[in-house]
């Protein structure tokens, strides 16, 4: 992990003096609290209505029916968000040949890869926690389940992380960006409808299908569910992501 | 030190880098030349460890660049062909990243940057945008990540570049200078740029070393075509027999209208005689000039030959 500091502190510092950050930021605050609001106009709607049936329905809280779609609708924008963070990361390196600075300074690949991954990670939370507003503001007027909250926070983090990585990984491909970006929304679709789809297919494959699955994973912590299964899926996913990456810079240096 | 080992590099069938060896001593610039695709660059990324070779081995200062690449590194200041330049920072932070990299800490990255800075005559667009330079700045800015962290060994790829005249006189004295206690590599088409700052020179074409020594003993090597040049008011008078009659005369020409070639064949001085003899001929010199071949001459002869053998 040599020069893994500098390295870190540059990946920060591009990030919060490009528009990209801000925009991204911006983004997906506009459409998440979008949602929000949809989301508790149709919560209360659903109040009114069941509150006349007299039928109480399991799970019909703020917790399960706003911030779990949320925890959704979070990761499903970040399928489209993701390369806007990533795609630069070891593209524009190539693009710009300061590749030939890093890779000629006493700079281990290793530290490379670690320094830009945290960047992007880092990055990506905090976006994510600056909707932190959300169960404070349904804390204020009703009541939500903090366990439920964290485990469903805790998912779209590791969610975050995977993403990242397939990101970084695919920038590590080639010298433009917009093919690292469309290669990583291809992958990062593939992986979160990949259990999703396959009814008709056997059981066997359907479960093999959703044990390969992000979203199955992450769709378990939403629910409130801490299974160490799917924190180790999640964190499995990214380091093979970016052990591969590691593999790509490597083998890169001996095509020139 | 470097020493260059029957490097050779191979990209899939084609090979960049055939079989080549040499060596630079410390306070020594070597002028690395060759026609464009000759494989300089990928020499000089091998020396950087950018880039393994297929075959051979590669030492700097007696450590060898593969087994021991963070030590080398340290040691080594690269400047490519194109400056490796982040647009969005300013000269500062550059330089400041560049010596944090090379391992440079607190203190001495400011006296290091200050140093640099100074050198390369960039103290007036410290604070400004790299993305926002000229590219004869731009080159400066590349040459002071270079020598940020004072290396032992330097590596330059063509570093004139891009720069206008006086830049290119205060570059290659800053070169000069640091020639005298590192080892320097320095690449380049301006034949001139070799004449006036290196010690030695490598001439490489289609991979392969085809010339490697001091630039006089070069110019010794190629001295059998040691030539004189006289220029007469009256070359009617001229008897050409005569002349080649003189011994140590291989063969005379007439180069324009006026003015004679007399090719030599040994290192037998004859100019006195040979200028006796067109004096006694009343022919009136305007001009009489021994001709050495330049660096020039060489490269040319050496590249031409090579390509008439393959």
């Amino acid at each position: 992990m040599k020069q893994f500091w500098p390295l870190f502190k540059k990946e920060l510092r591009t990030y919060f003096t490009s528009p990209i950050f801000y925009i991204v930021g911006a983004v997906f605050l506009a459409l998440t609290g979008y949602f929000f609001i949809n989301s508790i106009i149709n919560y209360s709607r659903m109040g009114i209505q069941l509150s006349g049936s007299g039928n109480p329905i399991e799970n019909f809280n703020p917790t399960t029916v706003v911030m779990k779609p949320l925890f959704n609708t979070m990761g499903t924008i970040f399928i489209l968000l993701t390369p806007l963070i990533t795609m630069r990361l070891m593209a524009e390196e190539k693009k710009a040949r300061t590749m030939e600075l890093l890779m000629t300074s006493p700079v281990s690949i290793t530290a490379i890869v670690a320094a830009k991954y945290l960047a992007a990670w880092i990055i990506y939370s905090i976006v994510i926690l600056s909707t932190l507003y959300m169960p404070f503001v349904i804390n204020y007027y009703s009541s939500v389940v903090w366990t439920q909250i964290f485990t469903g926070y805790l998912g779209v983090l590791l969610l975050g992380a995977s993403m990242m990585a397939v990101g970084l990984f695919c920038s590590s491909l080639t010298d433009k960006q917009i093919i690292a970006a469309v290669l990583t929304i291809g992958i990062l679709v593939i992986f979160w409808f990949i259990g999703g789809v396959l009814g008709s297919a056997s059981e066997e494959l359907t479960r093999i299908m959703r044990g390969l699955s992000l979203f199955a994973h992450f769709d378990a912590l939403t629910d409130g569910l801490f299974d160490l299964r799917d924190i180790v899926y999640l964190l499995s996913f990214s380091i093979v992501a970016l052990f591969i990456t590691h593999r790509v810079i490597d083998m890169s240096r001996w095509k020139g | 030190m470097i020493s260059v080992n029957s490097v050779t590099k191979r990209f899939g069938e084609r090979v960049a880098v055939n079989n080549v060896s040499f060596t630079v001593e410390t306070g020594e610039i070597m002028g690395f030349l060759g026609p464009n695709g000759a494989g300089k660059t990928t020499t000089m990324r091998i020396i950087t460890g950018y880039m393994p070779p297929t075959e051979g081995s590669v030492r700097v200062n007696d450590m060898d660049v593969f087994e021991h690449p963070y030590e080398v590194k340290r040691i080594i200041g690269y400047m490519p062909e194109h400056p490796p330049l982040y647009l969005e920072m300013t000269v500062k932070e550059y330089l400041r990243f560049a010596a944090e990299l090379r391992g440079l800490r607190g203190q001495r990255i400011k006296e290091a940057i200050d140093r640099v800075v100074e050198l390369c005559g960039i103290s007036h667009v410290f604070n400004r945008l790299v993305g926002n330079l000229s590219k004869g700045y731009r080159q400066r800015v590349g040459l002071a990540q270079a020598l940020v962290h004072d290396p032992e060994v330097l590596v330059l790829d063509e570093p004139t570049v891009g720069l206008d005249p006086r830049q290119i006189v205060e570059i290659r004295q800053l070169i000069k200078d640091l020639g005298k206690d590192k080892t320097v590599i320095l690449s380049t088409h301006i034949l001139q740029e070799v004449t006036t700052i290196c010690d030695s020179v490598t001439i490489i074409n289609n991979g392969k070393v085809v010339a490697s020594d001091k630039i006089e003993n070069l110019s010794r090597r190629f001295a059998e075509k040691l030539s004189i040049l006289i220029r007469v008011r009256r070359p009617e008078v001229i008897d050409i027999d005569k002349i080649r009659a003189i011994e140590g005369v291989e063969n005379v020409q007439w180069s324009d209208e006026k003015s004679l070639r007399v090719y030599l064949s040994a290192d037998v001085d004859i100019r006195e005689r040979l200028a006796g003899e067109i004096f006694s001929m009343s022919a009136g010199l305007l001009e009489f000039r021994t001709e050495t071949p330049g660096l020039e001459d060489i490269f040319i002869k050496v590249v031409t030959e090579e390509l008439n053998v393959t």
